[in-house]
């Protein structure tokens, strides 16, 4: 619903989550804006923004109103304010955009005529949005880049990408009461992924970067505005009634609804969701390659692989660092191999024998000055036919062409692709089904990858591939946690980094029970850091799709175990809990779980 | 043709060396030593040129050798022999074993990783053969192939050694071998660089780094390009 009052110069604007009420008297402010599920008046009488120009600041009280049109069409209303400052010649068109069922998207945008002929630098705030609340005291803050920080100060959520920032998912502002129940989530929709200064008009990147209250406070985004009224600014805006949960739900929908993830459902590929424990042996080393022999000692490396629960996969790399003493490419490398090609197929046909897949790798950057990608992607499919392995390796290679998965299908069905980074973009996600999390922090706890919950069919094994003694009790801690598969990589392209015998069977009893509960782990709607009531407790829910059952998986990153009430279930109709996972005790008592949780420990707990 | 260049040992004068190697390092580390350690260097003969691909056809004439497994053996060759223009070029296409063989035979060997810097820095401790500055036009680099050893009389180090920076890596008798794995050190640099910042370091490299190649067998440890140059010890 949308109401324009001219003689008050007020927009009442209504769905089912919001209502916000829009004064353009003097500028332009927000009187109001209330979430509907409670009795709240929040965000009252809220600048809506600041302008700093040439050294001087301007809220919109320093434009005047030129026009305000309202109207709608089937699906949505909208509210258009225009302003003006003649002495800056700037124009601002600010729109009230109401999808008529739970979102509001507010759009502000500036066209710049140049007062001196010439482009000034521009900066943006938005106190409205520096102030945002629920209820302005107790409220709860999830920042877009990453609310949850651990007791070091280091962010629990890690994006995509660790050291760059163009990928999709960039989640949302979420503001909750203390139940985390009533609140907003406010997403940034981002067009651009250039960080850099005035490099784009559409600057909501920079927004997304927030990840404290004193960030939020004090944003300051720089405009690259021209004479056009493109986008620079946007927030999009809704109602929760069920807090973190639902925002973090509602983003996956909203993201997801862009993408086709039907090659997920291929039958062909899922042999990968069945897969646990992948290892990634380096050939120039002992612990695959027989110096005597020289071949692929198949029998070591599996009875190797027994203590970690067995290998479901094997990685074979016979290429970097050693590629680049002379000209020989990747391809010569497989030709060169002792034994060539056919001894290749006959080490593929071994692992087959005890039900292992193979994946061959691929890199992309090694490339003859002859070749193509088209004659690349022959090379792969050739790669694939002749040895009979089951996957590629995709390295560094975050996106794929398109005929590389064609040429691929053509070889035979089921060969699936990974690689070492997540893919970014749209049509990488949808067709590369797999890759590592791979990440350099080697203390990694507390801490989550936003894609593992995100996209949970894409199934990324956990892997920082330099964990020494103590970290890679952090690693293990990390894939269990999140409910990941995991990557064994103790040759590290000649280092030699092993696992403890503890720490092997540890990973072994974490296969056992990621393989029994693997409907609930690999779950398309999985909650990362579900609210929890103790202090430095973080919990991920996984729910089997049919909602037969839920687990916790609980981490206790403090000194001292954790004990008592710590969280309340999201299914109340839930009667029984066990631990399935690490050494604990649990009780449920109503909707409320009970639990004991040693320090610096996972804990997995189901619930039926 | 009918010039080949002959093989001639020069005099390495004995000194105390302070043997440092630094290098860039790639992913898997170099497990060795790398100094600085004060040692005791020359007192021997070395080739004067890098054993060429005339020199290697002599020693497999004079000598019937066969490697145990021929992949990747002389692969450049043509029916067991060089190509007449190629004759003084280094010979490549060698393993490590074959290198040695050949050395053998002929009572010498191959000089150790740290021998061959003091071969190629020389008492004043050179940074390349020539001088403390790179001069591209001393040696083969960033060429299209291989050069005769003697092509740079300019770019020999102070002991009168052709061809220690560039054109062909030289290959030394070191095995590392760490339990895990087992690799030799290459030396000097060469013509050629690969692409890409992943790709191993060819080019001109300095006389105090060297590249570590992991031995795997056959064909895998025969490049082409890559030679050797021998050491005799003094009687």
């Amino acid at each position: 619903m949308i109401s324009h009052d001219q003689n008050a110069r007020t927009i009442l604007i209504q769905n089912q989550t919001l209502s916000a009420v829009i004064n353009y008297s003097c500028g332009v402010t927000i009187d109001e804006l209330n979430n509907r599920f409670g009795s709240i008046k929040s965000n009252c009488h809220r600048e809506l923004l600041n302008l700093e120009l040439c050294g001087r600041q301007y809220t919109s009280a320093d434009f005047s109103v030129k026009s305000v049109i309202t109207g709608s069409d089937k699906t949505r209303e909208l509210a258009t304010i225009l302003l003006q400052n003649k002495t800056l010649d700037l124009d601002l068109r600010i729109h009230f955009l109401n999808n008529k069922k739970d979102t509001l998207n507010i759009i502000i945008q500036v066209a710049d005529y140049y007062k001196d002929g010439l482009p000034h630098k521009m900066f943006f705030h938005s106190p409205f949005l520096a102030d945002f609340e629920l209820n302005g005291k107790d409220d709860s803050y999830y920042y877009p880049d990453c609310f949850v920080k651990s007791r070091s100060g280091k962010k629990v959520i890690r994006p995509v990408r660790e050291s760059i920032a163009a990928y999709d998912i960039k989640l949302p502002l979420v503001v909750c009461d203390s139940e985390n129940k009533i609140g907003f989530s406010l997403r940034f929709p981002s067009l651009s992924d250039l960080l850099d200064e005035g490099s784009t008009q559409n600057r909501n990147i920079m927004l997304t970067k927030i990840s404290s209250g004193e960030e939020l406070k004090n944003h300051r985004v720089p405009l690259a505005a021209d004479n056009t009224f493109n986008d620079s600014i946007e927030f999009e805006i809704t109602g929760l009634h069920n807090g973190w949960a639902e925002a973090f739900e509602r983003y996956r929908e909203i993201w997801s609804s862009n993408y086709d993830f039907s090659e997920y459902k291929k039958e062909d590929l899922r042999w990968f969701n069945n897969c646990a424990v992948h290892n990634f042996t380096f050939l120039y080393g002992r612990e695959s390659f027989n110096f005597d022999s020289k071949a692929v000692d198949v029998g070591k490396l599996l009875e190797s692989g027994k203590e970690f629960g067995g290998y479901d996969t094997v990685t074979v790399w016979n290429q970097y660092p050693r590629l680049g003493v002379d000209q020989r490419n990747q391809w010569d490398f497989h030709d060169d191999f002792p034994g060539g090609r056919e001894a290749l197929k006959k080490m593929v046909d071994e692992f087959h024998k005890e039900n292992v897949f193979v994946f061959l790798p691929y890199l992309p950057w090694d490339h003859g000055d002859d070749e193509s990608t088209n004659t690349m992607g022959d090379n792969l499919a050739e790669l694939i036919k002749e040895t009979g392995a089951d996957g590629c390796q995709l390295d560094t290679m975050e996106s794929i062409p398109e005929s590389f998965r064609k040429k691929l299908n053509k070889v035979r069905p089921g060969i699936v692709l990974t690689a070492q980074k997540h893919p970014m973009k749209k049509r990488p996600l949808e067709i590369i089904t797999t890759s590592w999390d791979e990440f350099w922090d080697t203390e990694c706890m507390p801490q989550i990858d936003v894609l593992r919950f995100i996209l949970p069919c894409h199934i990324a094994p956990a892997l920082s591939r330099w964990c020494r003694t103590e970290d890679k009790k952090l690693l293990i801690n990390y894939a269990v946690f999140s409910a990941e598969p995991i990557v064994i990589w103790q040759d590290v392209f000649g280092r030699w980094m092993p696992y403890s015998a503890e720490q092997k069977a540890k990973i072994k009893t974490w296969k056992s029970v990621y393989l029994n509960n693997k409907y609930a782990y690999q779950c398309l709607s999985p909650i990362p850091l579900y609210p929890v009531r103790a202090k430095d407790l973080y919990c991920n829910v996984f729910r089997a799709d049919d909602g037969s059952q839920e687990i916790y998986s609980l981490y206790n990153d403090g000194d001292n175990d954790v004990e008592g009430d710590i969280l309340t279930l999201l299914d109340s109709t839930k009667r029984s809990a066990s631990i399935i996972f690490g050494n604990s005790r649990v009780e449920l008592k109503g909707e409320k779980l009970f639990a004991t949780i040693p320090a610096k420990e996972v804990v997995h707990i189901s619930v039926r | 043709m009918g010039k080949y260049i002959e093989r001639q040992l020069v005099f390495i004068e004995k000194s105390t060396y302070i043997y440092r190697v630094v290098h860039r390092i790639m992913e898997g580390d170099c497990q060795m030593d790398h100094g600085p350690l004060l040692i005791e260097a020359g007192g021997f003969y070395a080739d004067k040129y890098p054993v060429t691909n005339k020199m290697f056809y002599d020693f497999i004439r004079e000598s019937g050798y066969k490697p145990k497994n021929s992949d990747g053996y002389l692969r450049h060759w043509e029916n067991g022999i060089f190509k007449e223009a190629d004759a003084n070029l280094p010979v490549v296409n060698v393993s490590l074993e074959d290198a040695k063989y050949y050395a053998t035979f002929y009572g010498m060997k191959l000089p150790s990783d740290r021998q061959w810097q003091y071969m190629a820095a020389g008492p004043l401790n050179l940074k390349y053969p020539w001088g403390n500055e790179p001069d591209y036009k001393k040696c083969n680099v960033y060429s299209d192939g291989l050069t005769p050893v003697d092509a740079y009389s300019e770019g020999a180090s102070p002991f009168g050694l052709y061809d220690m920076c560039a054109n062909a890596w030289e290959m030394v008798d070191d095995i590392i071998d760490d339990g895990w794995h087992r690799f030799t050190l290459l030396r000097g640099g060469c013509y050629y660089k690969g692409n890409n910042y992943w790709h191993a370091e060819g080019g001109a490299l300095p006389n105090n780094s060297h590249l570590k190649m992991h031995l795997l067998g056959n064909a895998m440890d025969r490049n082409n390009t890559v030679g050797f140059r021998c050491i005799k010890e003094a009687e």
